[in-house]
């Protein structure tokens, strides 16, 4: 019962991951139109197309990391965990998600050093709309979590769950 | 030899994180952590302040926006009826030709991958409607089947490609130039695979019997308006990119605004097939974003470890010819194909292969065509072959039939590599035209 409350929390904390990168997408077709249409009508730009689309698309990436995961969208050579079923399957399954919220935890880490150290200085970016880098790197931080979550109701799903494998 | 050794435990490392099932982005994180922190004695906090800023760097690179976009063009086409209008519009014009209507898989997959990116697009779009028709009226299932899974991974070389642009970015080459190289290639492969079709139905007209159903010249006529559709989107897309209003990322915004039109003037998207589209879009870009991050890392880490140097240096004591080097690569791209997909050989090989080309003196923009046609090997062969699995999600045949079927058109290709490798004007003549190099 519990096990089930989690993944449709994680469930649903992912899918709004996802959601806001789905915005994200939107946002970035609509920048990149009106900066085709200023620079080709308007003779104009709208200065920030290179800065803010980078920063969408890094940021849809880490938000919909955790429903990508959910489901099953992120590839992997499944050869030895298709022949493999029960226990072993499950074995084989927590290790990887192991291994893999390990290496993600360890990343997560130094992003939210390099936000606070950029919170604490103030950093703000090289450019014209002078963005705090703090703010960009918590959205990034905020999808790595989602994805830490996400793994973490994963791994009690295939211990706790009979049948598994193929 | 020390530095053959390193490779060597790169080699072990990649193996053993990917062999296990480990999802192919941390897969790659953790063979670059491993690197470093076995092989170079880097404590975690250096590794942690190499990695963090990079992976950030690359994410926010603004080159990669188009992969989205794209993808998300190719979503909508996929919910709507363009694959069925493809079909109608071109089973007229190829009925006389001997092998009939599977024709409709490579013209079909050749004119979608000409709007689309992504080889699975293409493959799932055209065979959602080609496996049905095809079978209905009893064409060899494996000629059929194999036609469509090489025909399909056409959209990785046919502009706008998702794989050139990944290749274009980490090669540091120019993506304009790029898309126009994959333009006769492209027209080469399909030719190849027509040709053959023709070939095996002159042998035995069975595989594509004759139905009462012959299209007269009005017939023609009114399926030529069933591709219009698909015209106005290569024209938008490509015509935005070539008439100098819009980057190739850009003229992914472009796409994805053309195809939203259509689709609305055609009365086909729904809001439902729009936020579909747009969740599928995310959830594959995330997929090829994150490869492509981690490999950004893996690059950083095999430079570390002078991997790429010493490999380098180790294959040019072997004093091999450039065409002994570029089939020594093939052989090795096909070996990588057979367990990994596109974006990932291509991310992960690039670091150690592209100097070794380009000091072969051989042209970047060349290699990336090469590549290409590479990883599209990489689609049709077992057992990790994407368009291999999408047939036997739409048919229901196992895949191994599928690789048997697909085997002719894995030579076939292996042939356009060797063409364009003896005549590089086929990939290069057209860039070179167009940007008067």
């Amino acid at each position: 019962m519990f096990i089930k409350w989690l993944e449709n929390f994680a469930e649903r904390l992912s899918l709004f991951g996802a959601w806001v990168s789905a915005f994200l997408l939107v946002y970035m077709v609509c920048h990149i139109l009106t900066e085709i249409f200023f620079r080709t009508v308007l003779d104009s730009s709208t200065y920030s197309l290179d800065e803010f689309v980078g920063y969408a698309v890094a940021a849809m990436t880490f938000l919909s990391l955790g429903h990508a995961f959910q489901r099953k969208s992120l590839i992997r050579v499944n050869i030895l965990t298709n022949a493999i079923q029960g226990k072993l399957f499950q074995f084989v399954e927590v290790l990887c998600i192991i291994f893999t919220f390990s290496i993600m935890a360890f990343f997560a880490r130094y992003i939210w050093r390099s936000l606070a150290r950029n919170f604490e200085r103030g950093t703000v970016s090289p450019t014209l709309t002078e963005t705090p880098i703090w703010m960009v790197e918590t959205v990034f931080f905020i999808g790595l979590c989602i994805f830490l979550i996400q793994m973490l109701v994963s791994a009690l799903s295939v211990v706790f769950k009979k049948n598994q494998g193929h | 030899m020390e530095s053959l050794a390193t490779a060597f435990l790169i080699l072990i490392f990649l193996i053993f994180y990917l062999g296990l099932g480990i999802w192919v982005f941390a897969g790659l994180l953790l063979v670059s952590f491993s690197g470093l922190y076995f092989l170079l004695d880097m404590s975690f906090h250096r590794i942690g302040t190499i990695m963090a800023p990079l992976i950030i760097r690359s994410s926010t690179s603004w080159e990669l926006s188009a992969i989205p976009m794209f993808v998300w063009m190719g979503e909508i086409m996929f919910r709507t009826d363009i694959s069925d209008r493809l079909f109608r519009g071109l089973s007229p014009i190829v009925y006389y030709l001997p092998g009939r209507l599977i024709h409709t898989n490579v013209m079909g997959s050749a004119l979608f991958a000409a709007v689309s990116g992504s080889s699975a697009a293409t493959t799932a779009t055209v065979g959602k409607i080609t496996t049905t028709e095809l079978m209905k009226r009893n064409y060899s299932k494996s000629l059929a089947f194999g036609s469509l899974a090489g025909a399909g991974s056409l959209g990785l070389l046919i502009p706008p490609s998702i794989v050139l642009i990944v290749y274009g970015v980490l090669a540091e080459v120019s993506i304009a130039r790029l898309f126009a190289a994959g333009v006769y290639p492209g027209i080469l492969i399909a030719s190849l695979y027509s040709g053959y079709i023709i070939f095996r139905c002159l042998l035995n007209p069975s595989l594509a019997p004759t139905l009462d159903e012959n299209p007269t010249p009005k017939d023609m006529l009114f399926g030529l308006f069933n591709l219009i559709p698909i015209t106005i989107l290569i024209f938008i897309v490509l015509g935005s990119i070539y008439s100098g209003i819009a980057t190739p990322s850009e003229a992914a915004a472009v796409g994805v605004l053309a195809t939203i039109i259509l689709t609305l003037l055609t009365r086909q998207l729904s809001f439902e097939i729009f936020f579909d589209s747009l969740m599928g879009a995310v959830r594959t870009s995330c997929m090829i974003a994150s490869i492509l991050l981690a490999a950004a890392f893996l690059s950083t880490s095999m430079a570390y470890l002078h991997v790429p140097q010493e490999v380098a240096a180790g294959i040019s004591k072997l004093d091999l010819s450039p065409y002994q080097l570029i089939a020594t690569l093939a052989i090795f791209y096909i070996v990588l194909g057979l367990f990994l997909e596109g974006i990932s050989i291509t991310v992960m090989s690039l670091p150690i292969t592209l100097p070794l080309v380009l000091g072969a003196g051989f042209d970047p923009i060349w290699f990336g065509i090469f590549l290409v046609i590479m990883v599209e090997l990489a689609q049709i062969t077992p057992p990790i072959g994407f368009n291999l699995f999408i047939i036997q999600g739409l048919t229901g045949t196992p895949i191994m039939k599928v690789a048997i079927a697909s085997a002719p058109f894995f030579v076939l290709m292996c042939c356009a590599a060797a063409i364009i490798t003896v005549f590089p004007q086929i990939a290069l003549w057209l860039p070179d035209t167009l940007f008067n190099k």
